[in-house]
């Protein structure tokens, strides 16, 4: 009872300042879902079972916005496969052909360069949605420094094994839907965001639709 | 003697392993459907052995002998695959029972020559109705027209049955004798004679008699004639030269059916004269017979469509519109370079049109197109010339690059954003010197953009590319301009870059260090990893000593060092990272690179509370290399 108690004033005491504002849900903007293919059998440990309906709203101080839109990208291969790295901040999320980049197999980074530095409560991204498949070592970071130097706050890491060398993570792996994928980004102030991914259940290749940042600049 | 003996164990096994096909043939007289298939397999296995002459009589004797019904199944089969004319008389007679009729007829089906078919035809003559149908089903497969006359009789048959196949054999005969036979069946407006006709008349001009067969297509190409038959009746008549006409009157008949048919027909015909036709007509076809016109004068490749094209991308049906523009990429013209890029990049018009005008645009193939757009470019207004900018990227024309450079200092964003991204795909080495000179003057907020198209200029430049970067970097004075050239050379690669990146370790200017490191850390050989080792703890600057440790454990994870040299640079590395980045790392890595003393590596960090997790999940990799307790 103790424990409960004790988590309930952590998680008050976490949040005061987001207490005393006003929060409206997320204006997320969601694509159309898109089935293509067969669906396979998707076997990954650690998996999250889906909800079944639509997400909850995700609250956030009134005035909260994607400040990600048409801001640079930077990443660990300029040249793509498919598609270009701006694509992933163009505000294109259906998910067709034309709308996502596809970057080499393995462990890659995409970072954004927000242009200055916003207190971000929530990460929406969009790997792939054509079918189902899941990313493996999805790695979510935020700095004030370009090269992650000194205060990294990782808001999301399910890579359970160390596998992309930035420390062991214990969130769960996902299934790409339309949806995107939303993080809580706790309302750390950081300039860069950068993204992790170790190619995904259906190909090594790695790719992005989109990826929205919900910041305000702050106080 | 010991030679003798030994020649008659030979002899002996041999005749041993001599197939025993009379042993096999008892077998099979007493092989019933529900028992194993060795005896089968034990047949054929000795069948294919044997040659066909001296197998035949067996299995002829077999088959008027006392055997299973099972066995004489199985044997009928062979036969149909190997029996000649030897083998006919046992199996006409096996024709004329009951329980072997069937598998009879199926043999004589196959066994091919005149006498197989004298004995289907003898049979069709003697025996009762009941046995005829599958008969007259074996002369039509077997194409037979000395049965023509055996088989007209029966299509009046009141036996339905018996009727319809001799009908459907009648057809599938194809001689002018058995499409007269169908004749008067077919004026009376029997389905099945006109279907057995339309075969008929497939296989007569297959045959080279076209004359005949246009007769019957004309004669079902009749406004009270079936629907499905009239469209059949068309179809015949795409290859007919008399087909025209018939083709273009059933373009107004009232039945979609009937008018889709006229198009497919007139997308294959041959006259070009199909094309007018169908261009003529199309105004008063249905709207939702009109996309499959455009689609047939797509497949048809006459430029004369491409006004329809254009006045149908500009249809008030969606589909329309759809199918002009896949047809306007199927038919390259300049002239619907300007059309085409409107529509994308009209604001008015709906997304989905715009992407397929875009596609349409980007998918047309030809010099001539990619000319088209290079002359549009300069006088086009700000939408349009972002579009043909975006065009000329997507479809990498090299010669439009001098415009897309004179681009780079337009005020508008989003065309400047477009003439980078388009560059990129498009610049080469006649490119390198004006970017070189563009990005000294570039603003801050540009530079990027400006490495990026210089590099991918730099990758399909030649070495007077390499030559004029390098001397670029060695003259200029500000720091900036050498940072970013260090980040195109390092992006770009090649050996004659490497000396600079080196020389720029050694830089005074923490920024030249910094871009050096991470030129060299994405290098695509691990030859600098020396040139990092010694950075990681000689640079005074610790962002680039935590820099420098980063590119040599990516380079160590190039796997291109032996086992041990690349535990050594690790081991190197982990002595000075003072972060728990890197020792995480490095704890990723040391599983790829897996012995002792890799174990004992993650070991050492096993009580460092930073690391500890990462540590445990090291060493669970690497337990087989752990030390025996």
């Amino acid at each position: 009872m103790k424990s409960i108690y004790k988590l309930f004033f952590t998680a008050l005491v976490a949040h005061a300042p987001l207490l005393a504002q006003a929060l409206e849900p997320l204006p997320i903007v969601l694509p159309k879902p898109l089935f293509e293919g067969t669906p396979e059998n998707i076997r990954v440990p650690n998996l999250e079972k889906p909800l079944g309906k639509p997400r909850p709203a995700f609250l956030a101080p009134a005035g909260t916005m994607n400040v990600a839109h048409l801001k640079a990208v930077s990443g660990s291969d300029n040249e793509p496969a498919i598609g270009d790295l701006e694509m992933i901040t163009d505000g294109r999320k259906d998910g067709i052909d034309g709308t996502y980049v596809e970057i080499k197999a393995g462990r890659q980074q995409v970072t954004i360069d927000l242009g200055t530095s916003y207190t971000i409560y929530a990460i929406v991204l969009w790997h792939f949605h054509k079918q189902p498949r899941v990313f493996n070592d999805v790695i979510v970071r935020l700095s004030n420094n370009r090269d992650f130097i000194g205060q990294v706050h990782t808001v999301f890491n399910n890579d359970h094994d160390n596998t992309a060398g930035l420390g062991l993570g214990k969130d769960m792996n996902y299934v790409e839907t339309a949806e995107g994928k939303l993080i809580d980004a706790q309302g750390f102030t950081a300039r860069y965001v950068q993204l992790i991914s170790n190619g995904s259940t259906a190909s090594p290749a790695n790719q992005y639709i989109e990826v929205e940042v919900f910041g305000r600049p702050p106080k | 003697m010991k030679q003798f003996s030994l020649f008659v164990c030979v002899a002996a096994c041999a005749l041993a392993a001599e197939p025993d096909l009379n042993g096999v043939l008892q077998k099979l007289a007493r092989y019933d459907y529900n028992q194993g298939r060795e005896g089968l397999l034990e047949f054929e296995a000795i069948a294919r052995k044997l040659p066909a002459k001296e197998l035949e009589p067996q299995l002829i004797t077999f088959l008027s002998g006392e055997g299973s019904l099972a066995g004489k199944d199985f044997i009928v089969r062979q036969l149909s695959v190997m029996g000649s004319s030897a083998a006919v008389p046992a199996l006409a007679a096996a024709l004329r029972k009951t329980e072997t009729m069937e598998m009879a007829r199926f043999a004589l089906e196959r066994i091919p020559g005149e006498v197989s078919g004298e004995a289907l035809r003898k049979a069709l003559k003697d025996l009762p109705e009941s046995a005829k149908l599958g008969i007259t089903n074996s002369l039509g497969n077997r194409r037979d027209a000395k049965s023509v006359s055996l088989l007209q009789p029966l299509i009046f048959s009141t036996n339905s049955a018996l009727a319809l196949s001799a009908i459907a054999a009648l057809g599938r005969i194809g001689t002018p004798e058995s499409l007269a036979a169908l004749a008067s069946s077919r004026k009376n407006g029997s389905l099945p004679a006109m279907e057995a006709s339309l075969v008929c008349a497939e296989r007569l001009a297959a045959q080279g008699n076209v004359a005949a067969a246009d007769r019957v297509y004309a004669e079902l190409n009749q406004p009270a004639t079936p629907v499905m038959v009239r469209v059949a009746a068309l179809h015949g008549l795409t290859n007919s030269k008399q087909g025209l006409a018939p083709l273009a009157a059933a373009l107004n008949d009232k039945d979609p059916k009937v008018q889709g048919a006229a198009i497919r027909g007139l997308k294959e015909y041959k006259d070009p004269a199909a094309s007018s036709l169908l261009i003529r007509a199309f105004p008063n076809l249905p709207a939702a017979i009109r996309p499959h016109a455009i689609t047939a004068l797509m497949h048809r490749q006459d430029p004369i469509a491409l006004p329809l094209f254009v006045q149908a991308s500009a249809d008030e049906s969606s589909t329309i519109r759809a199918a002009a523009y896949t047809a306007l990429s199927a038919l390259p013209a300049p002239s619907s370079v300007s059309v085409l890029a409107k529509l994308a990049s009209d604001p008015a018009k709906d997304p989905a049109d715009r992407d397929a005008a875009r596609a349409a645009l980007d998918r047309m193939r030809g010099k001539s197109i990619d000319d088209a757009i290079v002359v549009a470019l300069p006088s086009a207004d700000s939408l349009l010339k972002l579009e043909l900018v975006r065009s000329a990227g997507e479809r990498s024309i090299r010669s439009a690059s001098p415009f897309l450079l004179s681009l780079l200092g337009s005020t508008d964003r989003s065309l400047r954003r477009e003439a980078f991204k388009s560059l990129r795909e498009t610049a080469s080495a006649p490119e390198v010197v004006p970017l070189l000179s563009l990005l000294a003057g570039s603003k801050p907020t540009d530079r990027r953009d400006f490495e990026r198209a210089l590099s991918a200029a730099l990758r399909r430049g030649d070495a007077a590319s390499s030559k004029a970067v390098i001397a670029a970097f060695q003259s200029a004075a500000q720091p900036e301009m050498k940072e970013s050239l260090l980040q195109v050379m390092g992006q770009a690669g090649g050996d004659e870059m490497l000396p600079l990146l080196q020389t720029g370790l050694r830089s005074t200017n923490a920024d030249i260090v910094r871009a050096s490191i991470l030129g060299l850390s994405e290098w695509p050989t691990d030859t600098p990893i020396e040139d990092l080792l010694l950075l990681t703890s000689t640079t005074p600057e610790p962002a680039n000593q935590i820099l420098a440790q980063r590119g040599v454990i990516q380079l160590v994870g190039l796997a291109t060092r032996s086992v041990p040299d690349s535990l050594q640079l690790l081991e190197a590395v982990l002595k000075v990272a003072r972060m728990a980045d890197e020792k995480k790392a490095i704890l990723a890595l040391l599983p790829r690179f897996a012995n002792k003393t890799a174990f004992a590596m993650a070991q050492s960090l096993e009580s460092d509370p930073e690391v500890s997790a990462e540590a445990k999940a090291a060493l669970s990799r690497l337990q087989r290399f752990a030390p025996a307790k």
